[in-house]
């Protein structure tokens, strides 16, 4: 019988074999879990502004300005964060299934670990109230992510069918004047607007109003909600 | 006593190869190449016996494959994580260069007919016997060739997971580092395969315990 061993170690001895550096195994592995750190962080990112969304997401006032269940829907859920939550979830269970022992665990049990420390990562970012900084940030430094927010609220911006989108430049008791997204200038009467009208009634406040329009620039309100934030500087400059 | 001790003074100290673990020889491998030697002699029965199960294919491709085995797995010291059995890990590059071999040869007839592959399975059905509670006994030869054609015809993945439990006697975590599977999986696999084993054995009318 031929002596393998023998003939392999020969084999080494003549060609002057060396092991592979080990930094060749250290640093793609390495490198896979900086991915994974980065994509769980966008992941718990997306589940911040998801809830914040939903903080600020009034389901009443969506149902009355949705014609239909999935335009009820498209009111409802913030998709881009949704789409963008499960990318990053997705990538990051791909990523740690191809580390060293990614194989040594289920597929359940990693999805169940990493969406479970997300969620909860997600949830700490949204109580430390940083998702909203976050959302500034995306709107001031990438143009498309602020385009998706101005063509979502330009949903709402409907006078004639009753629903006005735009942020208060004067307010007293009875009225608002609101700048809508066209820049016009729209006078709102208020005086039958109901619940906690504080927070929603400041110069600045950004906000969705249902009712009726009364005239040309004139808006009577039924029902306010504050959405989920005032446009930068630059576009209303522009 | 017959067994054979192996010393070697390294910077003074008297070694027992013999007695010393694979890992601890790997580490001795990284500071000095000969110490590879004695690793291959650990294995090289056991990988070519495996490869020879696990592929069926001719003795002088599975030492060929045992060759590739080996180098690669010297190249590829460095990347042996002790949180593994040093067994596990090479066991898994010979069954990673096996499947290579049988990719590149597909078209090319080295791979033997399985049912020529007598003692292998032979080996197989014996180990099976004690485990899967069907056949009372495989004394005859046509019942052997019945069994040795179910074997044959199992799914390579059965037969895969089978030969590792039995034959190489390895436990779930230790086949799941080889497949690189979790253990779980593993546990299903070899369950869906003696399951499908008792299946076929029925339809062949094979005698049962049952």
């Amino acid at each position: 019988m031929v002596d393998l061993s023998k003939k392999v170690f020969e084999k080494i001895k003549k060609d002057h074999l060396t092991p592979t550096s080990a930094w060749h195994y250290v640093l793609p592995n390495v490198l896979k879990w900086i991915w994974i750190v980065v994509v769980v962080i966008m992941a718990a990112v997306s589940t911040a502004l998801i809830l914040w969304e939903f903080q600020l997401n009034d389901v009443d006032m969506n149902r009355l300005a949705a014609d239909d269940f999935w335009e009820f829907m498209y009111f409802n859920v913030p998709y881009l964060w949704v789409v963008l939550l499960i990318i990053f979830g997705g990538l990051a269970h791909l990523i740690y299934k191809y580390t060293k022992f990614g194989y040594r665990h289920c597929r359940w049990t990693v999805f169940t670990v990493l969406g479970g420390f997300i969620v909860l990562f997600g949830i700490t970012l949204c109580v430390s109230e940083l998702a909203e900084p976050v959302d500034s940030v995306l709107r001031e430094n990438f143009s498309m992510y602020d385009d998706i927010e101005v063509e979502e609220s330009q949903r709402w911006d409907m006078p004639s069918k009753g629903i006005l989108v735009g942020s208060v430049t004067a307010v007293n008791d009875k009225i608002i004047v609101l700048e809508r997204l066209n820049e016009e200038e729209w006078i709102v009467d208020i005086s039958e607007v109901k619940g906690d009208r504080e927070e929603k009634l400041m110069v600045g406040a950004f906000l969705r109003i249902l009712g009726n329009q009364t005239g040309d620039y004139l808006f009577k309100a039924s029902k306010i909600a504050l959405w989920k934030r005032v446009f930068g500087g630059s576009r209303q400059e522009s | 006593m017959n067994q054979v001790y192996y010393f070697t003074a390294i910077s003074g100290i008297v070694m027992d190869y013999q007695n010393m673990t694979d890992e601890a020889l790997v580490k001795l491998t990284l500071k000095n190449p000969e110490m590879f030697y004695h690793l291959m002699q650990r294995y090289e029965q056991k990988l070519l016996r495996y490869i020879r199960y696990f592929s069926s294919i001719d003795e002088q491709s599975a030492e060929d494959v045992v060759q590739e085995t080996f180098l690669n797995a010297y190249k590829s010291l460095n990347s042996f994580d002790p949180d593994m059995k040093f067994s596990s890990w090479i066991y898994r590059i010979a069954r990673n260069e096996t499947v290579d071999f049988l990719r590149k040869n597909l078209n090319k007839k080295k791979v033997i007919s399985l049912e020529s592959n007598n003692e292998n399975d032979l080996q197989l059905i014996d180990l099976l016997k004690s485990d899967v509670d069907v056949l009372k006994d495989v004394k005859t030869a046509e019942m052997k060739n019945k069994v040795r054609a179910i074997i044959s015809a199992m799914p390579k993945e059965y037969k895969e997971v089978l030969i590792l439990r039995y034959m190489e006697e390895k436990g779930y975590n230790e086949i799941g580092d080889i497949l690189q599977k979790p253990s779980g999986t593993v546990a299903i696999l070899i369950s869906r395969a003696k399951s499908y084993f008792k299946d076929v054995a029925i339809k062949y009318g094979l005698d049962l315990l049952i």
